[in-house]
């Protein structure tokens, strides 16, 4: 009888204990994070914002027209998490700036740059638009 | 002698622990490395986008696709205008190609090199797995062609000039509408500037005999023209189309049925070179 409580409490001990650890380990894994992963998010998110100015347009028209009002729109679509600027820039100059209005980046964090074409009067330019940003 | 088993088990329960949990972490962490590689190939097919999407706007054209898959059959459409909207085409594309190489590749350090010769030479956009090529005489887009093959059962040609046409002055004799059906059917809706339906042989669509040369001429008012050649063309494959306008610009809507699936890839022949990948410029994927 004193031998198998001892037995019993032995092997209870040991289910504590073994758990102990199991939580300790697994709470320790979970605490991992990788450091890049937000800033990945932000890349691809920059990404696909530069494709879809390009591809809709907006870059082409803003150029056309000397008006920013697209490209404000279309920042304006982004995350609220995300902070970010537009730049146009054509030979080695800015001719358009927006930035995203109620926040600023003390430090870009991203940076990405995608080329595209604007034709009038039977002339083409080559310009590229350049994105930067962080997360807020 | 059991406190000593019961010690031995505690030590593999503790170490199987730890071990599934070093597991974890080491996966997490390859899982961290294989997002940073993908990183970088998402950075690479970025910049292969961005400059299949300038090619295709420098020349104009947009192109989608339709799958019939119960007919077995695919649809593949080509929207462009003809010549070039530049006055200078050749060295406008030299100016981008320029641009990419030495200005853009200045401010991004992706050591991007492109080796665009031969499409200078033979502008054009092969398609993948038919066969087919669109393309042009020039960079100036003056003539343009599809080299068919004998996947192509149908053209459908729409096209809006910018030039009255004189009716009376067309020349279709090379042109003949088969009786009969062939392995070749064409569909045309032309118009001229003032909106009127331009006929051959007083006919829209029809089969016409793949073997032979088939062409019509319409004389533009006061000047230009518009050859359209369609079947066995010198120098090119079965089923082939020709458009050839001289002093008069069109807005060409050209769809091509072909026989098959519509898993296509259209590409261009500029090889890109960038991060030690290569890669012809594709400008569709369907």
């Amino acid at each position: 009888m004193n031998r198998a409580f001892i037995l019993t409490t032995d092997a209870f001990l040991a289910v504590i204990v073994a758990s102990i650890i199991a939580f300790a380990a697994l709470n320790l894994a979970a605490r991992f994070e990788d450091p890049l992963a937000n800033q990945r998010v932000l890349e691809q998110a920059g990404r696909d914002f530069l494709t879809s100015l390009e591809k809709n347009g907006t870059l082409e028209q803003a150029v056309a027209t000397g008006s920013n009002t697209g490209l404000v729109e279309m920042l304006g679509e982004l995350p609220s998490s995300t902070c970010a600027s537009i730049q146009i820039i054509e030979n080695g100059t800015v001719t358009m700036q927006v930035n995203r209005t109620g926040c600023a980046c003390g430090v870009e964090t991203v940076v990405l740059r995608r080329t595209f074409l604007v034709e009038a009067d039977s002339a083409q330019r080559e310009m590229y638009a350049r994105f930067g940003g962080c997360l807020d | 002698m059991k406190g000593f088993i019961y010690t031995v088990t505690f030590a593999i329960l503790c170490y199987l622990t730890l071990l599934t949990a070093a597991l974890y972490l080491e996966s997490r962490g390859n899982a961290s490395l294989s997002q940073a590689s993908q990183g970088v190939v998402d950075a690479n097919a970025e910049v292969f986008d961005d400059l299949s999407t300038d090619l295709m706007h420098h020349l104009g054209i947009q192109i989608s696709a339709k799958g019939l898959p119960a007919a077995n059959r695919t649809n593949i459409t080509f929207t462009d205008t003809i010549p070039s909207t530049l006055a200078f085409p050749a060295s406008e594309f030299g100016d981008w190609t320029g641009f990419v190489e030495d200005d853009f590749n200045a401010t991004s350090n992706l050591d991007i090199t492109m080796n665009y010769t031969d499409f200078q030479v033979r502008p054009r956009l092969a398609t993948l797995p038919y066969g087919l090529v669109y393309g042009y005489s020039s960079l100036d887009q003056s003539k343009l062609y599809i080299n068919g093959s004998g996947n192509v059962s149908n053209y459908s040609l729409t096209i809006r000039l910018n030039r009255d046409i004189n009716a009376s002055m067309t020349n279709d004799t090379n042109w003949t509408w088969s009786g009969s059906n062939t392995s070749l059917y064409i569909s045309l809706d032309i118009q001229d500037n003032a909106g009127e339906q331009i006929k051959v042989h007083n006919q829209t669509s029809g089969y016409v005999d793949p073997t032979l040369n088939n062409s019509v001429i319409f004389f533009g008012t006061p000047s230009g023209s518009l050859a359209i050649e369609t079947g066995t063309l010198s120098g090119f494959g079965a089923n082939s189309l020709r458009l050839l306008p001289s002093g008069l610009s069109a807005r060409t809507t050209t769809s091509v049925l072909l026989n098959g699936t519509p898993e296509i890839t259209v590409y261009a022949p500029i090889w890109v070179t960038m991060n030690e990948q290569q890669s012809n410029l594709i400008v569709f994927e369907n």
